[in-house]
């Protein structure tokens, strides 16, 4: 990587001038930098970049070095230090903050009944955020349609009106416990929200939260977070900031040579970004982080390795002592991502009961509601969901020997989850499993006087994040309107809007 | 506490320092640390909320690092709201860190003058 020629224009460069050059800033290069180094100064530059481009001043945007800069001094310390222990940062991994595993009781797509549904089971999730499901195929009808569901909450509108802060998401949890969507039957040929009105509305639904509350803004879920996950962040937190103290607060002479190259740094950085205007966003990040790497080797790796600066002896075992807590602590927080995706499952695995109306409009047939009761819980080794439910048409036809009733009956499924080969690449990506559904149901339909028996498998793969694809097959005994027993596969996609939306940040960084 | 940057202060021996955290869109989940030593939580869980007293001889700094943990099931919207104060003086409430941030773990140095 070069290193671009920038001007030495501030006059902190008479400051620095003392432990080193402009053009030696320029020239020196890094050359395999441990990876806990080069990523921080990497995401230091990625977040220098972001703030430039939310319209800060180049200067002030250069400042973010700062979050990072005192980091990178120490990782540079550490590699230059002579003997085995200080290079410990050599077999430290980038760190990784922790992230949530994927949750899959949010109901996404249609209610079974909905055109295109692939879901026999309903679950009793609500999504807190406008979710998108897109789906073909059809399960309970005689019609393949393609139906686009809507789900909201009115927390999201409350939201417009005061702050999303945890006293808020407490004070008005109530709103949270309600949430509805629509359904819009697709006919045209582009699926898009933008082309759908209201005479494509298959059905809407509202649903009521009774017990139980998986939602990670809980009080409950930030204690159990407390107990388990944050005592191991604490852990790297302490060595890191020790590691800093010990050698920064420990060598003045260090100390004064860093803070003299961050304040020149940022001005190259500064300048820099004023000058590569239309520069691709991950060249310029790659170009910063060169410029870092290469101000740290010159001020930092060289006096110490070269012994310019030197440290003393309680510095250098404070470095080394702090440097083997990290080592540590990086080793835990592996076993922590486990302890994290613990308590999410315990989270996930919490019973709730959810009461649910939805009215279905006449696409094809009478329009008629129904009110289902939906329980989901953890029964090991599998999550089991049951469904209880009652329909009535609104204006019965006695041509079609239709009642007010419809019809009533029950649905029970089991699921479970295997491996999932689709790996994840990027932070914000997870690895969510491959669940496995088998799910029976039984009802009697009034008009037929007969009771229907359907069984089905699912298997849904997430194929990426916010990605998933639901396949299934599926047994009826009769349809609604047909009575002849049928076996029918399904395939579609469900789109998780809040995870593509992180998942586009992260591409872009924006 | 006067600033120099938004990551780098002045502060007098003696003065507290108290940085306080608002979790928007996500939950108060934050870790922190300063030079060593585990700053508690004095906020309570809705308003993570960190002091510390400063001890260091003139010259050297308070290394403190502020870990705000975001989840997947987060928007991309979600973010920590700083506020730093001086028992001296000075307030200051424009550091941000976002989820679309790639440092969720700032360093802040308070430098005794």
């Amino acid at each position: 990587m070069a290193i671009p020629r920038v001007s030495c224009r501030t006059p902190l460069l008479l400051m620095a001038g003392l432990v080193l050059t402009c053009s030696a800033v320029r020239a020196q290069e890094y050359e395999n930098p441990p990876e806990v180094l080069r990523d921080a100064a990497s995401r230091g530059a990625a977040d220098i970049l972001s703030e430039l481009e939310r319209g800060t001043q180049a200067a002030e945007a250069a400042e973010l070095l700062d979050q990072v800069w005192n980091r990178l001094v120490f990782y540079t310390v550490a590699d230059a230090l002579p003997g085995d222990d200080p290079h410990e940062v050599r077999g430290l991994q980038a760190y990784r903050y922790l992230a949530e595993l994927g949750r899959t009781d949010k109901q996404l797509g249609a209610t079974s009944s909905g055109p295109g549904s692939t879901s026999l089971a309903e679950k009793p999730g609500i999504p807190e955020l406008l979710a998108l499901a897109l789906e073909h195929g059809a399960i309970e009808q005689s019609v393949n349609g393609t139906g686009l569901t809507l789900s909201t909450s009115p927390y999201a509108f409350v939201r417009l009106l005061e702050p999303d802060n945890a006293a808020n998401f407490e004070q008005y949890g109530l709103w949270r416990r309600i949430g509805g969507s629509v359904t819009f039957d697709m006919r045209t040929e582009d699926p898009t929200v933008a082309n759908v009105d209201i005479n494509q509305v298959a059905e809407w639904s509202v649903r009521v939260r009774v017990i139980g509350d998986r939602s990670t803004r809980t009080k409950k879920f930030t204690q159990r977070w407390s107990e388990v996950v944050q005592p191991k962040i604490q852990a790297r937190l302490n060595a890191l900031s020790g590691g800093i103290s010990k050698a920064l607060n420990g060598s003045p002479e260090l100390r004064d040579a860093a803070d003299a190259s961050s304040e020149v740094l940022k001005g190259q950085i500064a300048g820099y970004l004023e000058s590569s205007d239309g520069v691709p966003r991950e060249q310029r990040i790659e170009t910063i982080t060169a410029m870092t790497l290469s101000a740290l080797k010159t001020t930092v790796f060289d006096p110490i390795s070269e012994s310019r600066i030197a440290l003393s002896e309680e510095t250098f075992r404070g470095i080394t002592v702090a440097m083997s807590g990290l080592v540590k602590a990086h080793q835990d927080l592996f076993s922590a991502q486990q302890d994290l995706g613990g308590i999410l499952d315990e989270l996930n695995r919490s019973p709730l009961l959810t009461v649910a109306f939805t009215h279905h409009t006449k696409v094809q047939g009478s329009a008629f509601s129904d009110a289902k009761l939906l329980f989901e819980t953890h029964v090991a080794p599998f999550d089991a969901v049951v469904n209880g439910f009652i329909s009535w048409y609104d204006h019965p036809d006695p041509a079609f020997n239709q009642e007010s009733v419809r019809d009533f009956g029950g649905t029970v499924e089991l699921a479970g989850s295997v491996k999932n080969p689709f790996g994840r690449s990027r932070k914000l990506d997870v690895v969510e499993p491959i669940l496995i559904s088998a799910t029976y149901q039984l009802s009697r339909l009034e008009e037929a006087n007969d009771a229907i028996h359907i069984a089905q498998v699912k298997v849904s793969i997430p194929v990426t994040t916010g990605v998933t694809l639901p396949l299934s097959v599926t047994y009826a005994s009769r349809t609604d309107l047909i009575d002849e027993d049928e076996v029918r596969g399904n395939f579609g996609f469900s789109l998780d809007l809040d995870k593509l939306y992180a998942l586009a940040h992260a591409f872009t960084g924006l | 506490m006067k600033r120099k940057t938004k990551f780098r202060y002045d502060v007098s021996r003696g003065e507290t320092v108290t940085i306080k955290v608002t979790p928007i869109e996500t939950g108060a989940r934050v870790t922190a640390s300063d030079s060593g030593e585990t700053l508690e939580n004095s906020g309570g869980p809705d308003a993570p909320t960190f002091e510390l007293e400063v001890d260091q001889v003139p010259g050297n700094s308070h290394f403190v690092i502020v870990e705000c943990s975001f989840l997947d099931e987060d928007p991309n919207t979600a973010h920590f709201d700083f506020e730093l104060r001086g028992s001296k003086g000075g307030v200051f409430k424009d550091v941000v860190v976002r989820k679309t941030n790639q440092i969720w773990d700032p360093e802040f140095r308070f430098t005794v003058s």
